[in-house]
């Protein structure tokens, strides 16, 4: 997993899996990097071909973290596979996240 | 098999391994009632350990993978098994997180 502090965004990439196995460290990984200030989480899922309940878990600290010191703070889901979005579209979790598309 | 601790075990037990047309009838056959007709077993058995999860589940894929299964329904499938270890393995007694979790998968063929 990389972590990539530009200022005002924080963008976490290079996930290969959100799962029970990893998501306790993903979660205090990025909790700990979140600079004071930050204006929006970009989440790249390009890489990541998994997500289960404790990912999802594991999302929703991290959001609930980053919005509950730095006031709204979106926090963006870039480029998830199908069958991912599916489970954020299942959950009405796509609601509380922005999944985004890029090229 | 690759792709799980040294301790765990995987079992293959393929009656029909062709792809793809295993989990097809043929036209108009159904499996009548003499209870289900399984095409392949793959057992798995994993150390009582979240870390483990993941190896299982990759298992998992390559083998309905082989057998022609359609990647939603493979997507579907890896969630519920990651989802039932998981909750075995956080809610295992301290008896329990000494034995192994034992997961087995039948392929049936499809019946509309």
């Amino acid at each position: 997993m990389k972590i990539h502090d530009s200022g005002d965004v924080l963008t976490i990439s290079n996930i290969k899996e959100l799962a029970a196995g990893n998501s306790d460290s993903f979660r205090e990984e990025v909790r700990a990097a979140v600079p004071s200030g930050v204006k929006a989480i970009e989440i790249d899922l390009s890489d990541t071909d998994f997500v289960d309940s404790c990912g999802l878990g594991a999302l929703i600290s991290v959001y609930k973290f980053v919005n509950s010191r730095n006031g709204p703070v979106p926090v963006r889901l870039v480029n998830p596979a199908p069958s991912i979005q599916q489970i954020f579209e299942l959950t009405r979790l796509h609601r509380i996240f922005e999944i985004v598309k890029s090229e | 098999m690759t792709g799980l601790p040294h301790d765990s075990a995987t079992e293959l037990i393929s009656a029909n391994p062709a792809p793809s047309e295993a989990l097809l009838p043929p036209n108009g056959e159904r499996t009548g009632n003499s209870g289900p007709c399984v095409c392949a077993t793959l057992r798995t058995s994993l150390p009582c350990d979240l870390s483990s999860v993941s190896a299982a589940r990759l298992e998992l894929r390559g083998f309905l993978q082989q057998h022609g299964v359609r990647r939603e329904e493979i997507s579907a499938c890896e969630l519920a098994l990651a989802e039932a270890c998981n909750n075995a393995i956080q809610n295992a007694t301290t008896d329990g997180q000494r034995r192994s979790v034992d997961r087995p998968c039948d392929l049936h063929p499809f019946q509309s």
